[in-house]
């Protein structure tokens, strides 16, 4: 094409002389996918945790629903007692 | 176009079939061609050597893709050759971010003299990916396909996706775009002797 290219494509040539790579260990690769696929002990932790954090989000939901509740179950237990204070009202007025 | 290897084959099935150790085989088996690969993408022993992992780790991901029709080494240097295209996307990115320290070196680098690379494959391999470098990754890709790896056009296009009619033409525009580059400074006063 030119001298340029020319020299390119010789240069190319001669790096292709170069020292050739080594092959990788497979432990190398291994010890990576080690850390990507679950194993059965893995999957064992990742139930066990599920469930804790699934209990605790229930505990925390139960607690927040007392909390929420327990105003309004004062509202409600009100005229309850009241009704449940009517005998003694009544006795005082036969009195 | 070439059969598959049995072996690799039968190792692939057994993966698949959840014996995931076997895949250590196909390490064995590819490893080497994989990491010279790699030094197409990267000069750094640590860079390269990472980088073969992450096509490992990539082709294990994916093996269920491979249909075994074609050789397994052709289906993992595709994957190897996309792993370090990303690469090289992610570096160009971080380059117009902040300036590479490489980059700043390059700058004042000294002349490379004739005498220097000839009968220097090592030298020549560390000119030639400096110089591939001064190109777009995309054009770098191609020139690398063709002089480091010397695949033929219908192997670009095979391994690229791309038409084999696309191929030349592209090829052709890299190597102007490289000329133009290279004639630039401080490339100008690097490669008189290329230049001239």
């Amino acid at each position: 094409m030119d001298d340029f290219l020319n020299d390119f494509t010789r240069l190319a040539q001669l790096a292709r002389q170069a020292t050739k790579a080594p092959p990788i260990a497979p432990d190398l690769v291994m010890r990576r996918l080690d850390g990507l696929i679950p194993g059965p002990e893995s999957e064992e932790v990742i139930s066990f945790s599920f469930f804790m954090g699934l209990g605790t989000l229930a505990a925390v939901a139960a607690i927040a629903v007392g909390f929420i509740a327990a105003p309004a179950w004062a509202e409600i237990s009100s005229p309850l007692r009241i009704l449940a204070s009517l005998p003694s009202l009544t006795s005082l007025l036969s009195l | 176009m070439p059969e598959a290897d049995p072996v690799d084959q039968r190792i692939v099935s057994q993966v698949l079939a959840g014996d995931n150790d076997a895949f250590s085989q196909l390490v064995e088996r590819h490893s080497q061609r994989i990491h010279q690969q790699m030094r197409t993408f990267s000069r750094d022993p640590l860079v390269t050597e990472e980088l073969v992992q992450d096509v490992f780790v990539e082709a294990f991901l994916h093996l269920g893709d491979w249909r075994g029709e074609a050789p397994f080494g052709h289906w993992l240097a595709r994957i190897a050759t996309f792993t370090g295209y990303r690469y090289w996307r992610r570096r160009e990115r971080q380059k117009k971010e902040i300036p590479l320290e490489g980059e700043r070196e390059e700058l004042s680098a000294p002349p490379v003299e004739e005498e220097t690379v000839r009968g220097n494959p090592e030298a020549a391999a560390i000119l030639l990916h400096e110089l591939l470098a001064l190109l777009p990754a995309s054009d770098r890709l191609l020139l690398s396909l063709v002089y480091q790896e010397e695949l033929s056009t219908a192997e670009i296009a095979l391994r690229l996706g791309l038409s084999r009619a696309l191929v030349p033409m592209r090829v052709f525009k890299a190597k102007l775009k490289l000329k133009r580059l290279a004639a630039k400074k401080p490339w100008k006063e690097r490669l008189q002797w290329m230049i001239s």
